[in-house]
């Protein structure tokens, strides 16, 4: 990507162009850019190597003596020592894997999933906290818990967490039996998990559409909370989610993962529905901010940029 | 209620339409639809979900609604509306009794469900009212209730159409002139017409004015009939055999019988015919045969009796014979020549044969005598008159135009013409006036002459080139050939119709038995036959009693095209319906009918906008 700031770019278009490594990398690659200065930066004290400069990279950090000699910019880097502990909880239930603009048949998708655009987002933020020499780990909940990589700050990391979010696409998808496993979704679960693999005052990162019930989670971040870590919410939506726009006139509407079914017409309940889809946006924004947990709000056909910011603002307050 | 246009309330199966969508439109939205967030839209529609079930109901209930009164207001229904009471009226029932009101329908007479009306028309009378029965036979009733109520009971089909129109126009006449004025208020005047709506009934329009007209038209319609639609002999006279021509209004199986005069069968014949084609059966008879052939072709009995048989009369003898002379002109050459050709007569040979000449040339009998042009040679033509015992003479000329009318009715110009004087002590033998010119006798005959006070000349008549020529020509030959005064070609009439009797006939003899005749016009008998014209006890002609061939198409003007075929006019007014006592509200004014349909179209109307409302809301909800 060479022009292109792949952190404010169409989320479906950079799917189309590459996996999610590569989609990762673009994404840290541009919101770097877009920091103006590099955020590896330790609080350690050792010396460890020298490395190339890079734009952003921290002035403080030049060794100004090596471009006085040989004309050439280095910055000192030291010996890691690991600040925060992280963990990414990716809710990777049936809900999850829905678009509300699905590809036809033969066809590109208009709009990816919201796992899809989770597990970008993850790995960007993986790939961030991990060049900031942080520990970082995931966790993979739908009603139970799928995956966790407990965190680590070493090279190899980022591949495991990567091979933890595909396990995400193996979960069962529409269709299935709403009785096999899978079938729910449980963040609390992952929270809990999350706050266990964190022993200490840590960052736990939720990621989910958060169609569920709220006192389960309420009790969940509050936990959290109460265990010393800081804690952020993206709330992941496709926009037809949010705005009720779908293709269909009406139908008989049915939950993938609860079953549940309701007949409507699309145009008669829109303003209705759109009004109980803000109350309840409100709901978890009032939530997450009396317990001090960091919210935003992520909508699938948005850029990367915002959320993996809102996200990375939390790490950055706890520095 | 009634509907004059019933058969769009078919149309109210539409109203299935609105409904079968709204099936649809349910089963529509029972197609699955993943979507996460169900919870929320579960939680959305479930204050509204009631009501918006209940609008679709209300929806569902207008549009079934409002089709059906779309549909019902396109049949034009119509209710029966009274005005207040009445002073007391007069009041003509007009029943049609015509041989199609025979026919049996749902298992009853159509005249017995249109005396039933006109029965129920008659319990609504005021005690000061005056009645009138008058039927489609010119038969007319009058006085109270009672006396009508029993005169409409009494009442039976005709055998043929009779004159419908006529005796409506004779009811309205009956009520308009006895309307009285009291205290400065004219009773009302009313016809009440029961029919069965026979189209061929009504082939114009009746204009009634002064009066209102309730039209009672027979429900359902005419029902599948087979009859014999005509039958004919051809020719006309059988020389010494021909065919029968006969035709039936739908296909099936006929029966033909003829008798001779000594009553046996001399032709006996079954066959098959197509609807609405002719068909010929030839009846071959002995080389000698004579005299008077009469019969019937039968079908097989069905709804309408009376048109299950018809009648035909044929005369066999020996064929006419005629020549003419040139001292005739050449328009009797001409004549003769085409009634040779066209083998109405054959060519006269032999001396006793007919021939067509003026006086002078005159040296015989048979002969069909015309008058000369020159006043010179009258006194030769009388004398050859007196010669050969023609008892007439050609008197003085008379010149001015006037018209000779012959007994058929029919009449020709005539500018000249000779006074035709009987000769004095010539009296005895038989002499018939064919016609007559200016009060005189112009064509006369007797025994063995036909004479004309005429020569064929243009300059005095055109009768040499009118139509009425050739037949009159014929006719006389026939007349020279057959026994003294027979009339060979058959009378044919409809029951109850006015008929000419042939000269001197005083006998009309039926299967019922001889009837004497004194007139010179009578009227044919009521039942279909063939009836024997006789002279001194001999058969001089026969008449063929049929019903009308239209009366046997069984074919009703709706309710509509009924109430065009009788016209109000001046202070008049029409309504046509299905029930006595409806009809004679109407005709009284105390009542009628008033239509109901724009009543309905403007109720759908506002349904359909009630509709567009509800379902602007619902899909603004």
């Amino acid at each position: 990507m060479p022009t292109l700031r792949a952190d404010l770019a169409d989320p479906t278009m950079l799917a189309a162009l590459g996996d999610l490594e590569i989609v990762a990398r673009w994404v840290v690659d541009g919101f770097l850019t877009g920091l103006h200065r590099s955020p590896r930066r330790g609080f350690s004290a050792e010396f460890a190597e020298h490395r190339a400069y890079q734009p952003g990279d921290d002035l403080r950090y030049l060794d100004w003596r090596i471009a006085a000699r040989a004309d050439r910019w280095v910055v000192k880097q030291f010996e890691e020592e690991t600040n925060v502990r992280a963990a990414l909880v990716v809710d990777v239930s049936r809900s999850m894997h829905w678009s509300g603009a699905p590809a036809p048949r033969g066809g590109r998708p208009a709009r990816i999933t919201k796992l899809a655009y989770a597990q970008r987002l993850c790995a960007a933020l993986a790939l961030l906290l991990l060049r900031q020499r942080d520990a970082v780990g995931a966790v993979l909940v739908d009603d139970t818990v799928r995956a966790a990589v407990p965190p680590r700050a070493n090279r190899d990391q980022w591949r495991r967490i990567l091979t933890a979010l595909a396990v995400g696409d193996a979960v069962p998808s529409h269709g299935t039996s709403h009785a096999a496993s899978g079938a729910g979704s449980a963040p609390a679960l992952g929270l809990a998990h999350a706050a266990r693999l964190v022993p200490r005052a840590g960052l736990v990162i939720l990621v989910s559409d958060l169609l569920v019930d709220v006192d389960p989670v309420r009790d969940a971040l509050a936990a959290t909370r109460a265990a010393g870590h800081d804690v952020a919410v993206v709330q992941v939506l496709d926009p037809a989610e949010r705005d009720f726009d779908l293709a269909v006139a009406d139908g008989r509407f049915e939950d993938p993962e609860t079953g549940q079914a309701v007949s409507a017409s699309v145009a008669a309940v829109r303003a209705d529905y759109t009004r109980a889809m803000a109350r309840a946006l409100e709901t978890w924004g009032d939530l997450c901010r009396q317990l001090g947990v960091r919210y935003t709000l992520a909508t699938t056909d948005a850029p990367f940029g915002p959320p993996l910011r809102a996200a990375f603002a939390a790490r950055e307050a706890l520095a | 209620m009634q509907f004059f246009a019933p058969l769009w309330l078919a149309l109210g199966a539409a109203a299935a339409i609105p409904l079968l969508l709204h099936l649809w439109n349910r089963r529509r939205s029972g197609e699955r639809v993943v979507f996460p967030a169900v919870r929320l839209l579960a939680a959305a529609t479930e204050a509204r979900g009631a009501a918006i079930r209940l609008r679709d109901w209300i929806l569902l209930a207008l549009r079934v609604l409002a089709v059906l009164l779309i549909a019902v207001a396109a049949a034009q229904p119509s209710t029966r509306a009274h005005v207040g009471t009445r002073a007391s009226s007069a009041i003509a029932l007009v029943l049609d009794n015509s041989l199609s009101t025979s026919a049996v329908v749902d298992g009853r007479p159509v005249l017995d469900a249109l005396r039933a009306e006109l029965r129920a028309a008659l319990g609504t009378l005021a005690p000061g009212d005056r009645a009138w029965l008058v039927t489609a036979d010119g038969a007319v009733v009058a006085g109270d209730v009672a006396t009508v109520r029993a005169a409409l009971d009494a009442v039976g089909p005709i055998a043929g159409a009779g004159d419908l129109p006529g005796a409506l126009r004779r009811g309205a006449a009956l009520a308009v002139g006895a309307q009285r004025t009291r205290r400065g208020e004219t009773d009302a005047a009313a016809v009440v017409l029961a029919t069965d709506a026979q189209a061929t009934t009504w082939p114009r329009p009746v204009t009634l004015s002064g009066v209102r007209v309730g039209i009672v038209r027979a429900r359902g319609d005419a029902p599948d009939d087979r009859g014999v639609a005509a039958l004919t002999a051809d020719p006309a006279r059988w020389s010494p055999d021909g065919v029968v021509l006969g035709r039936l209004t739908r296909a099936g199986d006929w029966h033909l019988v003829l008798h001779d005069s000594a009553d046996r069968v001399a032709a006996d014949a079954r066959g098959t015919a197509s609807a609405a084609d002719s068909f010929a059966v030839r009846v071959p008879l002995r080389p000698a045969a004579r005299g008077w052939l009469a019969g019937a072709l039968e079908v097989a009995p069905d709804e309408l009796r009376g048109d299950d048989a018809r009648h035909v009369a044929v005369y066999v003898g020996a064929p006419p014979r005629l020549a003419a002379e040139p001292s005739a002109g050449p328009f009797a050459a001409a004549a003769v020549a085409t009634l040779v050709e066209g083998r109405a007569v054959s060519a006269a040979v032999g001396a006793d044969a007919p021939r067509v000449t003026e006086p002078d040339a005159l040296t015989r009998l048979p002969a069909v005598i015309v008058a000369p042009s020159d006043a010179a040679r009258l006194p030769i033509a009388n004398r050859a008159l007196d010669r050969i015992g023609v008892p007439w003479r050609f008197a003085a000329r008379i010149d001015g135009p006037t018209t000779a009318t012959f007994g058929t009715g029919a009449s020709v110009p005539v500018a000249r013409r000779w006074r035709l004087e009987p000769r004095p002590g010539r009296g005895g033998a038989p002499i018939d006036t064919l016609a007559v010119a200016g009060g005189d006798p112009w064509i006369v005959a007797g025994e063995g002459y036909v004479l004309l006070a005429s020569p064929l000349d243009t300059a005095w008549t055109p009768f040499p080139t009118r139509a009425a020529f050739l037949p009159w020509l014929a006719a006389s030959a026939a007349r020279l050939t057959d026994p003294a005064g027979i009339v060979t070609r058959p009378q044919t009439a409809a029951p109850g119709a006015t008929v000419a009797v042939p000269p001197r006939a005083d006998v009309l003899l039926g299967a019922a038995g001889p009837r004497a005749v004194h007139e010179a016009r009578v009227t044919a008998p009521a039942d279909p036959g063939v009836y024997f014209w006789l002279r001194a006890g001999a058969r001089v002609g026969t008449l063929v009693v049929d019903p009308e061939a239209e009366e046997v198409v069984l074919a009703r003007l709706d309710a509509k095209q009924m109430g065009e075929r009788v016209r109000a006019g001046a202070s008049g007014a029409v309504e046509v319906g299905t029930g006595g006592a409806d009809a004679l509200a109407f005709a009284l004014g105390t009542g009628g009918r008033r239509s109901l349909a724009a009543l309905l179209a403007a109720a759908a109307v506002l349904l359909l906008a009630c509709e567009a409302l509800a379902a602007r809301a619902r899909a603004s909800a």
